[in-house]
């Protein structure tokens, strides 16, 4: 057997099981709820996980469209990269799923070099694309950040008091018509 | 340079922990210890601020806040006062006699999980303390340990533990990440509420000096300023007078609001962040041309210039006095009832711990609206009513003149606000308001509104930016339904009744959903009105263009 064939013969074993570690990078009451909860609003992480990695597959190795991953990812990582992982666990599923796909090869004695080097290059698309995704999730944090701090919430606790600062920056102004 | 083997490699970099952001967690909890690193805890409150509170705040409690002391939460010395132990036991013993609810909600909990898989925080982190079932069991472990007979014969076997440093920091840590939100409340079917559970854990932390500026420094703004802000009343005024200007420009019409009158009819109070910071002021322009175009009586006060309650965050002798000052102002002042503004846990405060703390309101008058004629009958004891019911009774009357296309360059959702919507039943009325004041109004999913509303994520004084990716992480249930409400139905705007969130959720929306803005629901219903004599609007409140003057 070809590994392309089996990666469209046991899409479903292969999924489950990809879904399945990528959900036990969770802490075991944490992991046990998001692989059990279907309701996509009950369940953000559980569902994000799942519809996102089956809709990879698809794209990757049924439709052979690479181009469509990031936005099928994009939600997954932006959860991910907030949450406490390494960032090297945040975003490896790429290698979970060659893990994966390594057993099922050894269950079904397939040994398909050139099916792997194929299998291979795709697998490390994802690598890359979720790398992408998780350093732009982690400027869009920072981003977040800093315009929050520019909106003056910061100013109910770092900023002294703000009819003292408006006084000191009302001659200032002054000043510096007088100087023009 | 040595060579590392691939596998080595693998396992350290996958499992090693990271300066950045640490490890998940997969011991049992009770064996899991709290580590503290940069981004997962909010900063301590500053010495003074402590000094300030123990000084003028409440000279006549000491020890309410414990000894003013520099500390940090990443060592393991946190400058805690000789015998905290027994400190926090006495006061947990003190509150067990005072609070009926917090002795029955530690003693009445038969574990049925039912409550477990409701909290944002556990949705958002999958970590089991953040399940609510278990961050009441941080607490009532230790009441078990000293306060029943089962704990003190058979200790751990009867889930009882000892009040250590290490249940101090798991307090610290988890009554830090709940934001009060009594999400979890509504599924448990004994009724416990979990939030005032968090509220005992941050009390009882508060007396050994355990605390955080984000919300000490505000409380502390609000006692002697009366506001969070720390604006005195001139600065207050000007504020005002300056949204009064942005109006003029908008509509045409000078909006002329008095201050500190004695005399009015209503006593108009919100939360400070309305008078001062984006998006709250575009709000604070629809309060501001609501009451020009009916001609309401009514005063702002420079004092009671704070809806917002910190003292709901901090202990009840805070939240009492942050309460107090309001009726203290409408009392001065002489006016007949108050008019609230969109606020989230001021309305907690006075729904349901006033009536024991300052309440009944006996020198007001029941609320009655003096261009309807409605009497306010559910403000009858609090003698304060929100402005969402106020408008949506205008309208109900067919007072108000709307010109709901002003707002179709807004697609609108609106998010129940959880202390409005699960501590006073506010759903219907800013509903009503909305779907008269705007043509494109759509409802996220039914699990994720009303009663069973997601937090933003960052309320009870969570607010704050050095904890950043704790805030999206529990942000993420309301964010995951914003994206679908946007995907669905290409909503843009996020409307909602609290100041609180109109910080919080504007910050998550840059995070998860860049394309959508965060409004008051007063801000859409200042668009709308049309004012006698006004000027052809082109711009909505915060200048942008209305639908097709957008060239």
């Amino acid at each position: 057997m070809l590994l392309a064939e089996l990666l469209i013969d046991r899409k479903g074993e292969i999924l489950d099981s990809w879904v399945d570690q990528v959900l036990t990078t969770y802490p075991e009451d944490g992991s046990r709820f998001f692989k059990k909860e279907k309701d996509q609003f009950a369940n953000p992480v559980g569902y994000a996980v799942k519809s996102s990695l089956w809709a990879v597959y698809a794209l990757l190795f049924e439709k052979n469209e690479p181009e469509g991953i990031v936005a099928c990812l994009d939600q997954m990582v932006r959860i991910r990269a907030v949450q406490t992982f390494n960032p090297s666990e945040a975003v490896s599923m790429a290698y979970i799923l060659k893990r994966v796909v390594k057993d099922f090869c050894r269950k079904d004695n397939v040994a398909d070099l050139e099916g792997w080097h194929a299998f291979e290059e795709k697998a490390d698309i994802l690598a890359y694309t979720m790398f992408d995704l998780y350093v732009a999730s982690r400027e869009r944090l920072y981003q977040t950040r800093i315009a929050e701090i520019k909106s003056g919430n910061h100013i109910t606790t770092d900023s002294g008091c703000p009819s003292k600062l408006m006084d000191e920056m009302a001659p200032k102004a002054e000043l510096k018509t007088i100087n023009v | 340079m040595a060579i590392i083997k691939a596998d080595k490699l693998g396992v350290s970099v996958a499992k090693g922990p990271s300066l950045m952001t640490g490890a998940v967690p997969k011991n049992d909890w009770w064996d899991v210890p709290a580590t503290f690193k940069p981004g997962n805890y909010a900063y301590p409150a500053k010495k003074e601020i402590i000094e300030y509170h123990t000084q003028k705040t409440f000279p006549s409690h000491p020890g309410l806040f414990g000894q003013p002391r520099d500390w940090d939460p990443e060592t393991d010395d946190w400058n805690l006062p000789d015998g905290w132990e027994k400190i926090i036991l006495n006061g947990l013993k003190e509150r067990l006699d005072k609070f009926r609810s917090l002795k029955i909600f530690m003693d009445c909990c038969v574990r049925c999980g039912a409550c477990a898989d409701k909290c944002h925080f556990f949705l958002g982190t999958g970590d089991p303390k953040n399940m609510p079932v278990l961050r009441a069991e941080l607490l009532r472990s230790v009441y078990r340990n000293d306060f029943t007979l089962g704990g003190k014969i058979l200790g751990k076997m009867a889930g009882g533990r000892p009040m250590t440093f290490g249940v101090l920091k798991e307090w610290f840590m988890y009554y830090y990440q709940c934001t009060e939100c009594r999400r979890c409340s509504v599924f448990c079917p004994y009724g416990i509420d979990t939030a005032e559970i968090t509220m005992i854990g941050r009390e009882l932390l508060h007396l050994v000096g355990v605390n955080i500026n984000w919300i000490m420094e505000p409380a502390a703004n609000s006692n002697r300023t009366g506001n969070h802000m720390g604006l005195q009343p001139h600065t207050f005024k000007d504020n005002i007078e300056y949204l009064c200007d942005d109006i003029e420009e908008i509509t045409g019409i000078r909006c002329n609001p008095t201050f500190n009158r004695k005399g009015a009819e209503v006593l108009f109070i919100t939360p400070s962040a309305d008078v001062f910071a984006e998006p709250g002021i575009y709000t604070a322009m629809g309060y501001l041309l609501l009451f020009e175009h009916i001609g309401l009586d009514y005063t702002w006060s420079t004092y009671a210039s704070e809806g917002g309650n910190f003292g709901l965050f901090t202990n009840n002798e805070m939240m009492k006095k942050l309460n107090g000052k309001m009726y203290a102002e409408a009392k001065r002042l002489g006016v007949k009832w108050i008019l609230g503004g969109e606020c989230g846990h001021m309305w907690r405060v006075l729904h349901q711990y006033m009536d024991t703390m300052n309440g009944p309101a006996d020198f007001l008058q029941v609320p009655t609206s003096p261009i309807t004629g409605t009497r306010f009958d559910n403000a009858a004891s609090t003698k304060m009513v929100h402005i969402s019911e106020f408008t949506a009774d205008l309208i109900k009357h067919g007072k108000l003149k709307l010109d709901p296309k002003r707002n179709d360059h807004r697609i609108a959702t609106y998010h129940d606000s959880c202390n409005p919507a699960r501590a006073m039943g506010l759903l219907e009325e800013p509903r009503y308001v909305l779907k008269n004041v705007c043509n494109n109004f759509h409802e996220m999913p039914e699990n994720t509104i009303r009663e069973s509303t997601f937090c933003c994520g960052s309320g009870t004084g969570l607010n704050t930016d050095e904890i950043m990716e704790l805030r999206m992480r529990a942000g993420l249930p309301r964010a995951n339904a914003v994206k679908y409400v946007r995907e669905k139905h290409e909503v843009n705007m996020l409307s909602c009744v609290c100041a609180i969130d109109r910080a919080t959720l504007t910050s998550l929306n840059n995070y998860w959903n860049p394309d959508v803005e965060v409004c008051g629901v007063s801000e859409l219903v200042g668009n709308a009105l049309v004012m006698e004599g006004e000027k052809e609007r082109e711009t909505g409140l915060r200048f942008e263009p209305l639908a097709g003057m957008e060239g």
